[in-house]
């Protein structure tokens, strides 16, 4: 099912939504949540540290080969929360993280985010290969370089997961994302070089992606955990692009001038249905660090225009304090 | 799992005179995979044909602490009560579905439930976990006799103060998995040290990992 959450088309119209206080407020809020953990029930809760590197193929979902760039990255996060068991086979994790994101090739992605999260486990049954649903509930704000690219994110995860063996754990489920942005830049299409007169939304950061995921973990003796997973995602992708391209043109939802090249590319959302796959090896350095190797690889379909791709390769070391 | 079994009986003549029920019986357990001594295994021995000495139930605890079980073994005479103190600040939740025994204890925290024993009247193994932290697990040997052993880093089980006599061998380890004990028979003579050496190839030790990944739950 796609569906598009908001389709108001503006020619040469400026609407700037505030997206700056609601910013701080949010930051605000989660900073006073962070900090008003109770330092005595500290192993009640958790944080969690991460720092991934690695190589991005396409980072700015490229139609056209000109259009593609890699870039390495640095990614830290880190996430905080609190652990309740209401009931004997029920609990809920409260969370709040952080995390920025560093392109070396091309600053104009770098963004920060702040993220706040839910997460209520119920078991059906007592035991560790009892099966368990998983619902989760999520809001975070990106703030990038380029206000356009700024945007709320909101997810909601319902997962069924089940451990068959001390070393093999599956899981599916079904997920949705909205993308809500905090910009909605002006554009003037006259300037573009494509048929005068010729408009669309200018908010390419305003989409929903729902999909379905299956994954699978496997413990070797030795501790290394080997994991797959695929998800088909029916949304949008937002495509950078050096202007003009006609076919993205016609069939985008949305475009905007792109912040991250400094306005001189164009971001378009095009409807896409999408494969994503993931693979990795977990090594455990400690019963609270792992260093994890990941490969992740992304193929976009977008009707009309054709099909094209991503690839990811990281390395993440994770601990939990 | 494949289990092969090599044994090597060697009595040795003891120096000095043997006093009533002064027999000793040492088990060296040999890890074919490791190539090294076999750490925690349960060795029992049951009288066949002589007088079966009293069996003597015992109050015991297993701990949590840091989200882990103390200890990985525990080996308890039937009848024997335990209780299951909570020594982290944060909820656990004890359970066993064990055929042995089977049994509950929901939710509770640091300092709680010190007076709340579980009598294990049956002998056999009982694998116990919490339902909170998936990875904790730990095992409870309820022998049937009071000659019970657990071997040390070495592999070594010793069982002293015996009656000369017709044993019943039993060893378990928690690598057999589901396996019954293995079960052999034994004559500890009077005036002599008898010393086994059983060499064992279990299957590895498949425990649900604790670490974390970027792809796990956050809480763990």
């Amino acid at each position: 099912m796609l569906t598009k959450t908001r389709h108001i088309y503006k020619t040469g119209e400026t609407v700037r939504r505030t997206g700056s206080k609601p910013a701080s407020r949010l930051c605000q809020t989660l900073l006073l949540s962070l900090f008003s953990i109770p330092l005595s029930a500290w192993c009640n809760e958790f944080m969690e540290l991460s720092v991934a590197s690695g190589y991005e193929q396409n980072l700015p979902r490229g139609y056209l080969d000109k259009d593609v760039q890699s870039s390495e990255f640095v990614q830290t996060s880190v996430s905080a929360g609190k652990f309740f068991q209401p009931r004997v086979n029920t609990s809920v994790v409260l969370s709040a993280g952080g995390s920025h994101h560093l392109y070396f090739n091309q600053h104009g992605f770098d963004y920060s985010s702040l993220s706040l999260g839910v997460a209520i486990q119920h078991k059906l049954g007592m035991g560790a290969y009892t099966p368990r649903i998983n619902l989760s509930l999520s809001a975070a704000r990106e703030d990038s370089r380029g206000a356009q690219r700024d945007r709320d994110l909101y997810g909601i995860d319902l997962t069924l997961s089940r451990r068959l063996s001390a070393g093999l754990n599956f899981s599916v489920g079904l997920s949705s994302a909205t993308s809500r942005g905090l910009d909605e830049p002006a554009v003037d299409f006259d300037a573009l070089p494509y048929r005068q007169g010729v408009t669309r939304p200018t908010d390419p950061m305003d989409y929903r992606n729902n999909s379905l995921f299956a994954g699978v973990d496997y413990t070797l003796n030795s501790g290394w955990q080997l994991s797959a997973g695929y998800r088909y995602q029916d949304g949008y992708v937002v495509s950078s692009a050096v202007p003009p391209v006609v076919d993205l043109f016609i069939y985008t939802e949305a475009v905007a001038l792109d912040p991250a090249y400094d306005h001189q590319r164009l971001m378009y959302l095009m409807e896409s249905r999408a494969d994503l796959w993931t693979t990795a090896i977990s090594i455990p350095l400690s019963r609270d660090t792992a260093v994890d190797i990941g490969y992740n690889w992304q193929n976009f379909a977008v009707e009309y225009v054709g099909g094209y791709d991503n690839s990811q390769f990281l390395v993440t070391l994770v601990h939990q304090f | 799992m494949k289990l092969t079994i090599k044994i090597l009986l060697i009595p040795w003549l003891s120096i000095g005179a043997a006093t009533l029920y002064g027999e000793t019986l040492t088990v060296s357990l040999l890890d074919l995979r490791s190539e090294s001594g076999l750490y925690d295994a349960v060795v029992e021995i049951i009288p066949i044909r002589q007088m079966t000495p009293e069996v003597m139930p015992i109050e015991v605890s297993v701990d949590q602490v840091d989200k882990e079980f103390i200890s990985d073994v525990t080996v308890v005479p039937v009848g024997s009560r335990i209780n299951f103190p909570n020594s982290d600040e944060i909820l656990h939740h004890v359970y066993s579905f064990s055929q042995t025994k089977s049994f509950d204890i929901p939710l509770y925290g640091a300092g709680d439930n010190l007076d709340h024993f579980e009598t294990f009247d049956r002998p056999g193994v009982v694998v116990i976990g919490c339902n909170i932290h998936d990875w904790m697990l730990a095992y409870i040997y309820v022998a049937e006799s009071a000659l019970v052993s657990k071997s040390d880093e070495l592999g070594k089980a010793r069982l002293e103060n015996l009656e000369p006599g017709h044993y019943q061998l039993k060893i378990w380890h928690a690598r057999m998995g589901d396996d019954p004990p293995l079960i052999k028979e034994v004559d500890v003579a009077a005036g002599l040290d008898t010393n086994l050496t059983i060499a064992l190839d279990l299957a590895p030790e498949r425990r649900i990992r604790r670490a974390p990944s970027s792809t796990s739950g956050r809480y763990r």
